[in-house]
């Protein structure tokens, strides 16, 4: 079919079979054996090349278990809406492959659209999932392609006109774009628009842990900003700090950075793209930082809370640039509508609820303890992903 | 001792010393004060005293890619460098006034004289006259052609408008010429070369030199070595001095020249740091894969006189390179893995 002649498959079934395939149950069992196949298959691969130690989350949460404790939360009568068409983000691999195991858990034939670079990144876990399908039959298996191609809005148009329900990540423009296309009156679309994430802390309760806690929240904290080096829209971009002091000791920061320094040096990542992003942004804002704490693996950028937002939106921070404030009450930063996520330190569910009604951000509807910010879950930016692409049935 | 006082009296093959440092001192002031953005980099990332050269405030490579940097009023540039700027990359854009300009030319006759013994040599270009007109847009490629055949007498042309070879231009070149610089980027003359061989006539004279920078990178893939690439041309053409040379677009003019042992050294007009790829200190090791950070007296008009590159180099001799020569003797290994591909040898599209 010349609309499909630009599209290459990078793994998975073959395209003309997935557009004509047909939805199965959510969490069929099928589903439920290939995925945890490849969860033993990834572990195991992420083991031997640690430079895909970052995919063994993902691995790890489509392990068998987990998948039966989610699939328990949902009514049992629940099918596949139909044919799936997923944007994957560039800025996230990781996010390819969660966005394929949403589709299949809810039971739909998916396409998902990758990008070359992704593909260069991910290659040895497309081949494990080939040699899955591959080797086994799995007749409730919804069939997927994962596909790579050039700007193509004629097939851009072709497959959203044909989806029952697409999945767009990738930021405000990506969203605007495929929203403007044609769909069918019954897709239901599940978008993912630019989102920018914090951190909160309570300086004076923090102080108050005890060093094991402290230096717990320091390692969490930093595998949250260096994983996908805040590319992620839930990676903290940004410090608010709640203090009664007027003194601030530097401690906090060197301990965060010598976190983020171990992790560096465990991955062997060089500091280029650190010291990049630290003075791109140093040439790019107006106003100049109150004070900076500097480091090669972490550069934190002082200013006053009013400041912030503006600061974010003139240059986002990454690669362990942080941008910090200190306030007298979390009411005091108000967020702006594209917060998503909140690491809150220290973190306790009540605490957490507190802080909800106390910054009144109608956007955020994720408040997490350090070293959760970056989980990846079916309920994502409010959505219930599964909830929304099937259908329940009923039976009378 | 002001700049144009410091290149006049300068022995390019002098080690690096006080005054050197003092010029990059001058650098760092002069650029403080007039690039907002060099002001700003250096106020929030780096220590306010230089009380050593490894403490002096540095540029990302990047960031001539992303912002114009000019220490200038925008009225006196009168040429725009740009590097190539490989598919999907924006080029750097490195702003010239005349007082850059010449310095840079001061510095690479300089360096050139030094390290080749040739004076005044014919050029033979192994390159297309198309890379260097008036009206392609002014590369690193055509920054080099341009800046090694201003130290040259006459001009020739290996390759013609459509980069064939030119065999009636090459033999002219040989016998016109007492002294003859064959000059190119690497994998050009590689492939000029390689291409040249069934034609067994051209043999070329004692007092040729055969100069060639902008990178390894395709010639590792065809897995061809330095030695391989310097032997078939002493082999099948009689070439016995092939020297390649280490530069940038955003420091022309102050380039490291490969020693008769295969390293590359510094100069009293240009020196590298290497850093720890981690830790950006100083790696204090020889043949320890590092980032390169390029410091150049010359650069006035912009701010990048102290780059931290992405390109990896190892040290061999910090001061005792068996050739002879003073300075830091270094290779290159290549690009950090994350960093875009660049470079010149990236841009041949015949």
């Amino acid at each position: 079919m010349k609309k499909l002649s630009n599209a290459r498959l990078l793994f998975g079934h073959d395209l003309l079979e997935v557009l004509t395939a047909k939805p199965t149950p959510a969490f069929s069992n099928d589903t439920l054996d290939f995925l945890c196949l490849l969860s033993d298959a990834g572990l195991k691969f992420c083991k031997s090349n640690p430079d895909y130690s970052e995919y063994s989350s993902f691995f790890f949460w489509i392990r068998l278990n987990n998948l039966l404790n989610i699939h328990k939360k949902y009514p049992s009568f629940l099918f596949g809406r139909g044919l799936s068409f997923h944007i994957a983000p560039a800025n996230v691999p990781a996010n390819l492959l969660y966005t394929l195991v949403f589709g299949l858990l809810a039971g739909n034939p998916s396409i998902i659209r990758g990008s070359e670079r992704i593909e260069e990144q991910l290659k040895p876990i497309f081949k494990l999932i080939n040699k899955i399908i591959g080797e086994c039959t799995f007749s409730q298996l919804p069939l997927f392609s994962c596909i790579s191609y050039p700007r193509d809005q004629d097939l851009n148009a072709y497959l959203s006109s044909l989806a029952n329900v697409r999945l767009i990540w990738g930021g405000d423009d990506t969203v605007s774009y495929f929203k403007s296309l044609s769909t069918l009156n019954t897709c239901v679309d599940i978008t993912f628009p630019s989102k920018t994430s914090y951190t909160y802390i309570d300086k004076d309760l923090f102080d108050k842990l005890d060093t094991k806690a402290k230096l717990s929240c320091f390692q969490r904290l930093a595998s949250d900003i260096e994983l996908y080096s805040q590319n992620a829209c839930s990676s903290p971009i940004a410090l608010v700090i709640k203090s009664s002091s007027s003194y601030h000791s530097n401690s906090f920061f060197s301990q965060l950075s010598c976190e983020l320094q171990k992790l560096a040096i465990n991955k062997k990542k060089n500091s280029v793209d650190s010291f990049y992003s630290a003075s791109d942004a140093s040439i790019s804002l107006i106003e100049p930082p109150l004070g900076v704490h500097r480091s090669p693996y972490l550069n934190i950028f002082f200013y006053k809370h009013e400041q912030i937002n503006e600061i974010i939106a003139l240059k986002r921070p990454s690669n362990s640039l942080l941008y910090a404030c200190y306030v007298r009450k979390f009411s005091d930063f108000n967020p702006p509508l594209t917060a998503q996520t909140i690491t809150l330190l220290p973190h306790s569910a009540e605490s957490a609820l507190n802080l909800y009604y106390e910054i009144e951000c109608s956007s955020i509807n994720r408040i997490v303890p350090a070293g959760r910010a970056i989980d990846m879950h079916l309920l994502w930016d409010g959505y219930d992903i599964i909830a929304m692409s099937t259908k329940h049935l009923t039976f009378k | 001792m002001n700049l144009s006082d410091y290149l006049a009296c300068s022995n390019p093959s002098m080690p690096i010393d006080q005054d050197f440092f003092d010029q990059l001192l001058q650098r760092h002031f002069h650029h403080s004060v007039n690039c907002l953005e060099y002001c700003k980099v250096s106020n929030n990332l780096f220590l306010a005293s230089s009380n050593n050269i490894t403490d002096l405030p540095y540029l990302s490579a990047r960031n001539f890619k992303a912002h114009n940097l000019l220490s200038v009023p925008e009225s006196q540039i009168f040429k725009v460098l740009q590097s190539s700027g490989t598919s999907g990359n924006s080029p750097s854009k490195i702003f010239l006034d005349k007082f850059n300009a010449r310095n840079q030319s001061i510095a690479l006759s300089k360096l050139f004289t030094s390290y080749t013994g040739l004076q005044r040599p014919n050029i033979l270009i192994v390159d297309s006259p198309a890379v260097s007109s008036r009206t392609a847009s002014f590369t690193a490629r055509k920054a080099g052609i341009l800046g090694f055949s201003s130290l040259c007498r006459k001009s020739y042309h290996a390759l013609d408008e459509k980069y064939n070879i030119d065999a009636d231009q090459i033999l002219r070149s040989i016998n016109e010429s007492d002294q003859l610089l064959v000059f190119g980027f690497t994998s050009i003359i590689w492939e000029f070369f390689a291409s040249l061989s069934a034609n067994s006539k051209i043999q070329f004279k004692n007092k040729t030199v055969l100069l060639h920078g902008g990178g390894w990178k395709k010639l590792t893939n065809l897995g061809i070595t330095d030695e391989q690439f310097k032997s078939k041309l002493f082999q099948n053409y009689k070439i016995n001095d092939v020297k390649s040379y280490y530069g940038m677009v955003e420091q022309t003019g102050s380039i490291f020249f490969e020693c008769s042992h295969g390293f590359y050294h510094s100069n009293s007009f240009a020196s590298i740091i290497p850093r720890n790829q981690v830790t950006l200190l100083p790696e204090l090791n020889i043949n320890v894969p590092s980032l390169c950070q390029v410091l150049s007296v010359l650069p006035t008009s912009y701010p990048g006189f102290s780059i931290l590159t992405d390109d990896l180099i190892s040290v061999k001799h910090f001061s005792d390179c068996p050739c002879g020569l003073k300075g830091i003797a270094f290779v290159v290994n290549g690009r950090i893995p994350t960093a875009e591909i660049r470079g010149c040898s990236d841009t041949f599209q015949p």
